[in-house]
Parts: structure tokens; C-alpha cells; sequence
């Protein structure tokens, strides 16, 4: 019963806020964005901490939606509620997100196995593909080679690797992606040495498909 | 940026005479109607008039302007961000199903060949291309808008393209036994739905 009465508040004054906002009243239309912003942190913030992902997800997710929220406002009709409205968009833009995250860390983790098997793999196991899989990273470009040697042979963390290079976490993603991605070509230019980067770990070990 | 000095960017982006409100029923109804306008006369150019069965001709028109006004109001809800209702998402297609079948089943009993590849790859050619250009009316018009299912609603923006495609060509299309134009101009529209199913997310996510 409360919580009809506080969602039936909140759709007056959400309602309210976006028709001033849309008369051009800035400063209700920021009281209103600031709530929106609330909601979507309570909203997104238990589906992206479930992925492991931290705060500075969330806080994307929060100006996605409320970037969306302006570049869409046209879309809500006054005569309709705004509540339903603002959470359709809110979870179009979790989804887009969580898609996002989930896709991130699946390839994170698959390429950070793959870096693992092949270029860690004990020397005595598979010393010539170690070796090649060393001069091939050393034919990247800088930033990429840095980072694919710190994830993969290092052992770093993304976090600590982030740190050491002055870039941010996603930029280390992304790097690691393109050099394992330049790795990946590189085999297959090189007839016979796809399972340098492919991957087969040692006696009877099944390489891994890319 | 911090979300406060991202608020404070949006506020201070806001009109100040406010917002000019952008009904998306009109951007879309307005779209499909300009695309009308021009398809019909483009098909009467480049393919002639059929003047041989005018009762068939009618038939088809009246057919394919129920289709887009269906497939059109379908639109129109899908281009909310709230999720449209089944009817709206489902309800065209199925329509344009049921009528595939219907026509299949007609044609097997008065011994017609329905869906006769030589038909359907001629009207699947000549609707495709006259549906291009309403097609990108309507994604223009709909990229204005925040569809929950991009995906959705670029099918049924195709659906609304080659509705108007096929209501043009009918007027022109030389087949002679009806359940064949029928049915090859039913199937050609159904690829050009599938065709929008399938550039939707890339034209129509937001």
C-alpha cells in the first residue's frame, strides 16, 4: 500500500518535473535527472555487482541512461506515464550494458587463458612455439606488447597494469584484445604455426578453438 | 566526467523555450505516406500499368494497404521505449503467415503452383527494390525515435516497406492467376521483414 503511494508520488512529480523541464525549467529538470540517477544506481547496481563488475560500471550505466533519458525526451507523451517510461529506457540501457560487461569478461578471460597456455606454457613442454609466441609479441606495437606481456607473462593484474602504463582499465582491455588479435593473425599467416597462438598445452592437450 | 557535472551539461542543454516535441507517430506516418507517394508513381513508370485483371489488381491493393496500415500502427507502438503490446509485435507478421498459408492451401486445391520459385524470384527482386526507399524513410524517421527492440522494430519496418512495395507493384505485376501473385509478393515481403530483422539492431539501437 506504501509502495503504491510512494510510486503514485513519484509519477506526479516525475511527471511535473519533465513537462517544466520541457517548458525550459533547467534547474527541475536537473532535481529530476538526479533522481532518475538514484533509481538507476539502486536498478543497475544489484544486476552489475552480480557480474563482478565495480562502481565505475554502475556509474557508466547511470550516465548512459541519463544521456538517453535527454537525447530520447521527446519520446515520452505527457498523456502516458512517465514511471514505466523512464524504467523501459533504464533497463534497455542494464541490458545494453550487462550484454557489454558480460561479453568483456568472456573475452578477458578466454583470451587471458589463451595467452597462458601458449606463451607461459613450461618451456620444456612446447619450447619452440614459447619462443615464437615471444619474437611474435615483440613485433607488436608498444602499447600493446606491454600489455599482452604484462597480462599474459607477467602475470598483472588488469588493475596493476592500467597503473604501470597510465591508461585506463578499459584501454588495457582493449589493447590486450587487438595484440592477441594481431597474435592471432599473425599465425595464420604463417602456415603450420596456428598452434602457437591456438594453443595446445602440452602432452594430449586439446587446443583451443578461437 | 562525474554524473553531477554530467546533469548540469544536460540541464544547461535544454532549449529555453523548452523542447520542441517530436511525435513519433507523425515522423513515422509521415515517412510511410511520403514513401507512398513516390513508390507507387516509380512503379508505375518503370513497370506499366496492368490493365488485364483489374478485380485481381484490386484485390492486391486492398490487401497490401491493410498490411501497412497494420505493419504501420505496429510500428508506431514499437517505437516507444516501453515494450509494445503482442499484438503490436506479433500481430502483422502472423497476419502475413496465415495468408502465406491460406494461399498455399487454395493453391493446392485448385492446382496452382503458390509459391513458384520463377514468380517469387522476379516480385521478390522488383518489391525489394521498391521497397528500399521507404525503407530508409521509415529508419530515418524511426532512429528519431527509442525502440525497446531494435531488432523488432527494423522487421516491422520492412514489414511496412514491402507492404508499400508490393501494394506498387500490384498494380503492374503481369502474373496471371491471382493466388501466384499473391503468394510471390506475400513471400517477397516476408524476405524484406527478414532483411530488417536483420540491419535493425545496427541501424536502429540507440
Amino acid at each position: 500500500m506504501i509502495g503504491h503511494h510512494a510510486a503514485a508520488m513519484r509519477e506526479t512529480r516525475w511527471s511535473a518535473a519533465m513537462i517544466a523541464a520541457r517548458a525550459g525549467d533547467r534547474r527541475t529538470y536537473g532535481d529530476l535527472l538526479t533522481a532518475i540517477a538514484g533509481r538507476v544506481r539502486r536498478y543497475a547496481g544489484a544486476r552489475v555487482t552480480r557480474l563482478g563488475a565495480g562502481p565505475h560500471e554502475i556509474e557508466d550505466i547511470v550516465q548512459d541512461v541519463l544521456t538517453a533519458i535527454h537525447a530520447k525526451r521527446d519520446t515520452w507523451e505527457p498523456s502516458r506515464p512517465i514511471g514505466p517510461w523512464v524504467d523501459a529506457i533504464i533497463r534497455y540501457k542494464t541490458v545494453d550494458a550487462l550484454r557489454r560487461i558480460g561479453k568483456r569478461q568472456a573475452m578477458t578471460s578466454d583470451s587471458f587463458d589463451l595467452v597462458v597456455e601458449t606463451v607461459a606454457a613450461p618451456a620444456q613442454a612446447r619450447p619452440v612455439a614459447a619462443t615464437e609466441m615471444h619474437n611474435r609479441i615483440a613485433t607488436l606495437p608498444s602499447r600493446e606488447r606491454g600489455v599482452v606481456a604484462a597480462l599474459g607473462i607477467d602475470g598483472m593484474t588488469i588493475a596493476g597494469c592500467a597503473e604501470r602504463f597510465g591508461i585506463s582499465e578499459g584501454a588495457v582491455r582493449v589493447a590486450f584484445h587487438r595484440g592477441l588479435a594481431r597474435l592471432a593473425s599473425l599465425a595464420e599467416s604463417e602456415p603450420g604455426q596456428e598452434t602457437a597462438v591456438a594453443g595446445s598445452t602440452g602432452p594430449g592437450g586439446q587446443g583451443r578453438g578461437r | 566526467m562525474r554524473t553531477d557535472d554530467l546533469i548540469r551539461r544536460l540541464a544547461a542543454d535544454l532549449p529555453d523555450g523548452g523542447a520542441t516535441s517530436a511525435n513519433g507517430g507523425l515522423g513515422l506516418g509521415g515517412a510511410a505516406g511520403v514513401a507512398l507517394v513516390l513508390t507507387i508513381p516509380l512503379s508505375l513508370v518503370l513497370y506499366g500499368l496492368r490493365v488485364a485483371a483489374p478485380g485481381e489488381a484490386t484485390l492486391g491493393v486492398m490487401l497490401w494497404a491493410a498490411m501497412t496500415a497494420a505493419a504501420l500502427w505496429a510500428t508506431i507502438r514499437m517505437s516507444r521505449p516501453e515494450p509494445a503490446p503482442p499484438l503490436a509485435r506479433f500481430g502483422p507478421l502472423a497476419a502475413l503467415l496465415v495468408a502465406m498459408a491460406a494461399m498455399a492451401l487454395m493453391g493446392q486445391v485448385q492446382g496452382i503452383t503458390a509459391f513458384h520459385p520463377t514468380h517469387v524470384m522476379h516480385c521478390a527482386q522488383i518489391i525489394g527494390l521498391l521497397a528500399t526507399a521507404p525503407f530508409l524513410f521509415l529508419c530515418h524517421a524511426m532512429r528519431r525515435q527509442a525502440p525497446s527492440s531494435p531488432r523488432a522494430a527494423g522487421a516491422m519496418i520492412g514489414l511496412v516497406a514491402g507492404a508499400i512495395g508490393a501494394l506498387a507493384y500490384t498494380l503492374s505485376c503481369p502474373i496471371d492467376e491471382m493466388i501466384a501473385a499473391l503468394s510471390a509478393h506475400s513471400l517477397s515481403v516476408l524476405l524484406v521483414a527478414m532483411l530488417g530483422a536483420l540491419v535493425g539492431p545496427s541501424l536502429l539501437t540507440w
